[in-house]
């Protein structure tokens, strides 16, 4: 006969297993729909309320900036194309076409002339005019932000010539770069009453053009857009509305997808190994043109004043095994600031560099330092390529019996200001001219320790002078700069990253442009599916 | 009791004591000067450092720059993030809920797991379930917990969908979405707890459960669960109990990189980014306040030994 304690015993276990498959049954019941076997498979129908999930890092480099002029990373692009739109869209293949401007005119190599759509208004209702084209500018340039593009301070004046057209005019000849800025951050435009009301903050609760008002941001977790039914363009866009969910770069981001807690981001080359084999994701990769890993190098201190320590550097390293290891080989190794499909290419420097050790140890031991030396190198915490590639770097200098140390930064920008270190190992994602400029230009945080040379200077001058096309002119120009950064080694270029952009295709449809890095996708074609 | 609960308090003072200075007395460890950092960098003039410095009162000497910082503390003001530029308070403010929600549904998890594997071992030493139970123990004490995470994530939130596999909502937005996103941290922190508690309660309950009252309780014809409840859980659950209050201080410990991994803008994701960062006013009040929330719960357990054992609450 059973005892007391054994009745009792059996009892309490039954209970336990009911009140087990009680909790695990209400977890099931309110598990969301993920869409993610065929049965489950969306209609492929538009959903005119549907809403995306799109993954995007929330709190790298000090959290999200909702307000252009203060945005301290390229990689605010995203969110606030949507919310503010620009003057001048730029498309897949890298050309502009008109956005808030339906024209624009370069009248010399100082001087822009813009004329904006009829009847644009911002998400309070206040009119997009010219005088606010002219406020947003004057706004930026005044804010002094190290991260907008240097050429914004050779702003000169912004006349108003009526109420739709504006007159941008330039302290040096540089209009031709100057279009990159009319479709990038520094010149959305931003609601004048809204910026000048004191008890309003920008930041917090932003007030443009775009396509998508603001609706909410809750720090760490999700900036919630919605559809602005003013927009001059609003029946392209499919979309009612955009989340950006924060997902951190890597496997919490990867995890997302694949749970269906976002719709769409984009990756990394080695998250790739992890969303290929899913039939329920489309990915998309091919190699950017302005995203890139390069280690900086402060030529202000001892010993990289030294060319040949610098090249030493470069010879030590293996860029086809950094590409195997941090890009899983779908980067493209980088010779030049131009990849081999560009016509700014320069095919003379093909292999300037080459993986040689010995050539490596050589240069060292001619610089007075045949044992080489210790020295530190910082790499970004969010993203973990950029730590593998310095972590990469450290064996392979070692070779050559350079010390390196790594040190992690959580705020890259501030510690590249305030040389936290004398090299990092880094990534870099600027279009076109920017991407010397900002490297070698003055007043940008991305000129590592202020370097300066007036023949880069003088290249660079005459090719924003010109209109950024692929004429035999601008090419010889390109080219005679891309030398002068390979003679003297002033920066040790590694490999174009590749664009990785993954969704998931029983909610998502229609994803046709992919831009650049940092640059998102086009949102004009993107739908939920029904 | 209430003498009991003023001792405890009055306790506090040297222990915060203590350790307020040795947090505070970490702007002398770390390298670097953070009048520099926040006067621009390398790059800034000796001036603006040296007005910085002023501002800031770093040319007082350490007992007034301690003083005045216990007195801003006590108001509740940690000073500015280095990194952010913000307000440690607001910060703490917001993210203390998150945080202490995650653990306290993790202490849950650990008692709801631990108590009855506890008692099954307990009342059957040596049986099939009571050495599948050790085992199981054993596993989860010897499973780290962000390996756990990452196992949870993997089955119920990437295969089986059930779970959101990154992300927060908070409470006051909706108890079933909080519960939905706090319950993998929460198993993931909790298992190694219910697993020490497990353990703790199964010996103690072995060696009660031999005793001559619990014998004769048997022989007084008392029932299973009346033995149980009343004479054995109540003599056993002390040393248990003890386990909970020192694994509270590992469940905290924990969230820095739990949080990391689903998503969550707690205490321990902001106290990660601030350690990788410098930020020392942060990592001073994340210390201070996770103190104090770990004195505090240890208070705690010890009221509870109050309630359970008469002859503490006299002494």
């Amino acid at each position: 006969m059973r005892s007391d304690v054994e009745t009792g015993r059996s009892r309490t276990t039954a209970l336990g297993l009911c009140a087990l498959l009680a909790v695990g049954l209400s977890l099931v019941a309110c598990a969301e729909e993920r869409g993610r076997t065929p049965e489950n498979g969306s209609s492929g129908i538009a959903d005119s309320d549907g809403v995306l999930r799109y993954g995007l890092d929330l709190v790298a480099t000090g959290g999200l900036s909702l307000d252009p002029m203060l945005s301290n990373t390229v990689g605010d692009f995203i969110h606030m194309n949507l919310l503010y739109d620009t003057l001048l869209h730029f498309t897949p293949e890298g050309t502009y076409v008109p956005g808030l401007a339906r024209e624009f005119t370069m009248v010399d190599s100082s001087t822009i002339e813009l004329t904006l759509r009829p009847g644009l208004r911002f998400h309070d209702g206040t009119p997009l005019d010219a005088k606010a084209v002219r406020f947003t500018i004057e706004r930026n340039v005044a804010a002094h932000n190290l991260n907008h593009a240097p050429l914004l301070r050779r702003v000169e004046a912004v006349d108003v010539i009526d109420d739709l057209s504006v007159r941008i005019r330039l302290s040096t000849p540089t209009a031709g770069a100057f279009h990159e800025l009319l479709a990038g951050r520094e010149t959305m435009p931003i609601s004048p009453s809204a910026a000048r009301d004191l008890a309003r903050d920008l930041d917090a609760r932003p007030v443009g053009a775009g396509p998508y008002r603001f609706e909410e941001f809750i720090p760490e977790q999700v900036l919630r857009l919605r559809r602005f039914e003013d927009h001059w363009d609003t029946e392209r866009f499919p979309l009612d509305g955009i989340d950006f969910v924060h997902a951190m770069a890597g496997p919490s981001r990867v995890n997302a997808l694949l749970s269906g807690d976002i719709d769409i981001a984009d990756f990394t080359a080695v998250d790739t190994r992890a969303l290929r084999p899913r039939p329920d994701l489309e990915l998309s990769v091919r190699p950017s043109r302005s995203g890139f890993l390069y280690v900086a190098l402060c030529k202000a201190v001892k010993p990289f004043d030294d060319v040949r320590v610098r090249q030493a550097i470069g010879f030590a390293i293996d860029r086809a095994g950094v590409n195997e290891a941090v890009l899983d080989g779908l980067g493209e190794v980088m010779w030049t600031t131009w990849p081999k499909d560009s016509p700014y290419y320069n095919p003379k420097l093909e292999r300037v560099f080459a993986f040689d050790p010995d050539r490596a140890r050589d240069l060292l031991a001619e610089a007075g330092l045949p044992d080489g030396f210790a020295f530190d190198v910082m790499a970004p915490s969010f993203s973990s390529a950029f730590l593998r590639l310095a972590e990469i770097l450290q064996a392979q200098l070692a070779d050559v019996g350079l010390d390196v140390r790594i040190v992690i930064s959580s705020n890259i920008i501030r510690d590249l200001m305030n040389r936290r270190a004398p090299t990092s190992a880094i990534g870099w994602t600027r279009p076109g001219l920017q991407k010397v400029t900002r490297m070698f230009g003055p007043d940008s945080v991305a000129n590592f320790c202020n370097y300066r040379d007036p023949a880069i200077d003088a290249l660079t001058a005459q090719i924003a002078a010109l209109p950024p096309d692929d004429s035999p002119e601008v090419i010889a120009l390109w080219h005679a700069l891309e030398e002068i950064i390979a003679r003297d080694a002033l920066v040790q270029y590694v490999a174009f990253q590749p664009v990785v952009q993954a969704w998931n295709t029983h909610r998502v449809g229609g994803v046709e442009g992919i831009f650049d890095t940092g640059q998102g996708i086009d949102f004009g074609t993107v739908y939920v599916k029904r | 009791m209430a003498s009991l609960v003023l001792r405890r308090l009055l306790a506090l003072i040297p222990l915060l004591f203590l350790v307020s200075t040795g947090v505070f007395s970490l702007t002398l460890l770390l390298p670097g000067d953070p009048a520099i950092t926040l006067a621009g960098g390398e790059g800034a003039s000796l001036a603006d450092i040296a007005a910085v410095r002023e501002a800031l009162g770093l040319n007082d000497p350490f007992p007034v720059r301690y003083g005045r910082w216990v007195a801003g503390v006590l108001r509740g003001d940690f000073g500015i993030s280095l990194d952010s530029g913000k307000p440690v308070s607001d910060e703490i403010r917001a993210r203390f809920p998150v945080t202490f929600g995650i653990a306290i549904l993790a202490v849950l998890v650990a008692l709801s797991i631990g108590v009855p594997a506890g008692i099954l071992g307990g009342v059957r030493p040596g049986s099939l379930a009571d050495r599948l139970g050790v085992l199981a123990a054993s596993i989860g004490i010897a499973v780290p917990s962000f390996w756990l995470a990452m196992i949870l994530i993997a089955f119920l939130a990437v295969e089986l969908g059930w779970l959101p596999a990154i992300g927060y909502r908070g409470f006051g937005q909706s108890p079933v979405d909080w519960l939905r996103h706090v319950i993998m941290p929460a198993l993931a922190l909790g298992t190694a707890a219910s697993a020490a508690m497990a353990r703790q309660l199964r010996a103690a309950l072995v060696d009660v459960l031999g005793t001559n009252y619990v014998r004769t309780a048997w022989a007084k014809g008392a029932g299973s669960g009346r033995v149980l409840a009343k004479h054995a859980l109540k003599n056993a659950a002390l040393p248990a109990i003890t386990i909970l209050g020192l694994q509270f201080s590992s469940l905290l410990g924990g969230t820095v990189i739990i949080e990391q991994i689903f998503g969550i803008p707690g205490l321990g994701s902001y106290s990660l980014r601030a350690i990788i960062a410098n930020d020392l006013p942060v990592i001073q009040a994340v210390t201070i306040v996770f103190v104090l929330v770990h004195v505090l719960f240890n208070l705690l357990v010890d009221l509870a030994y109050g309630l359970l054992d008469p002859r503490i609450r006299l002494t």
